[in-house]
């Protein structure tokens, strides 16, 4: 689940070399495929993290292939294959969770306790209760803010990749990120308190 | 903050048994859905629209033929019934002034003459 540097830089060079194929109408089948195939694990961990049920991270791991498959042909190459197929993957989840929120508008509970009671109940949850009080922590963030938090921590991805998938700089990133992990911290510990 | 915790953590999330080795064939039996030709719905309103049409008006066409072979069929019934009306009248008129010829004498037509004339005189 958590992606080793020396594995993304693999991972990134080897899906850069798709590019020609899948511009390719006759080589695109194939190569998307392969391009699948490479990165089907690394953006389901991400999307999981952000939409935690796993039902709703597989129909948004689905959307984002197939947007991908749809405008892969319009490719400019103007970013890292794999930086673009992140940030499309980051959208489609960020979209997911606004119309969830919007759907839940009518529940007396808040957003975050929704989400944690919905995680809890998911067939495919397993967590201990140290577990679960670290994803209340997590959840207890704003949506951004976890988000840059999963990228650097679960994906130990660079300050310089979060940058280019999100559109903020690298300072903000860095003061975001140091928040967070203060927030959980304080979180853990009231809990323990508690 | 201890890593331990994360650990945790990301165990907690499970897939299902075969979950990725079975996405790549989902999902491009998804994309192969999505990209067969779906016809627009106003294109398919407008061929059901005039498929109705067409078989309104062949319906209609086909009442009318049927009634007017019908109404030609009865007047030729009618025509021939009528034409054996007359002939059956005018062969009962010839027999029965043969027949009156046959049983009267002169006077009595005569009588029977002058009766007719006295009645056009408008005396009854």
């Amino acid at each position: 689940m958590r992606l080793e540097n020396k594995t993304r830089k693999m991972t990134i060079d080897k899906i850069d070399e798709l590019v020609p194929r899948l511009v390719n109408e006759k080589t695109r089948n194939m190569a998307f495929t392969e391009l699948v195939k490479a990165t089907q694990k690394t953006l389901y961990w991400h999307i999981r993290r952000i939409v935690t049920i796993h039902e709703d991270a597989d129909d948004v791991l689905q959307n984002t292939y197939i947007k991908v498959w749809k405008s892969i042909g319009n490719f400019k190459g103007e970013s890292q294959l794999y930086t673009w197929l992140y940030r499309i993957a980051t959208n489609e989840a960020l979209s997911h969770l606004a119309a969830e929120r919007m759907r839940s508008a009518m529940v007396p509970l808040e957003f975050e306790e929704l989400m944690i009671s919905r995680m809890e109940a998911d067939a495919y949850y397993e967590g201990d209760e140290m577990a679960k009080k670290l994803k209340r922590a997590i959840m207890s963030l704003p949506e951004k803010q976890r988000m840059v938090f999963n990228m650097r921590y679960y994906d130990e991805m660079p300050y310089a990749e979060i940058s280019k998938i999100t559109g903020t700089s690298e300072g903000a990133l860095k003061a975001s990120y140091h928040i967070a992990v203060d927030k959980i911290q304080k979180f853990v510990k009231e809990e323990d308190d508690v | 903050m201890e890593k331990r915790i994360i650990e945790n953590e990301q165990e907690a999330f499970k897939v299902p048994d075969g979950y990725f080795e079975g996405f790549e064939e989902r999902l491009m039996s998804r994309i192969q859905q999505e990209e067969q030709p779906v016809k627009p719905a106003k294109e398919a309103n407008t061929k059901q629209l005039w498929i109705n049409r067409v078989s309104i008006a062949v319906g209609i066409v086909g009442m009318l033929m049927l009634a007017t072979a019908a109404i030609i069929r009865t007047q030729d019934e009618i025509d021939v019934k009528t034409q054996q009306i007359i002939t059956a009248n005018a062969n009962e008129n010839d027999a029965y002034y043969d027949e009156i010829n046959d049983k009267l004498s002169n006077e009595e037509i005569e009588e029977a003459l002058a009766q007719i004339e006295f009645n056009e005189e408008g005396i009854y």
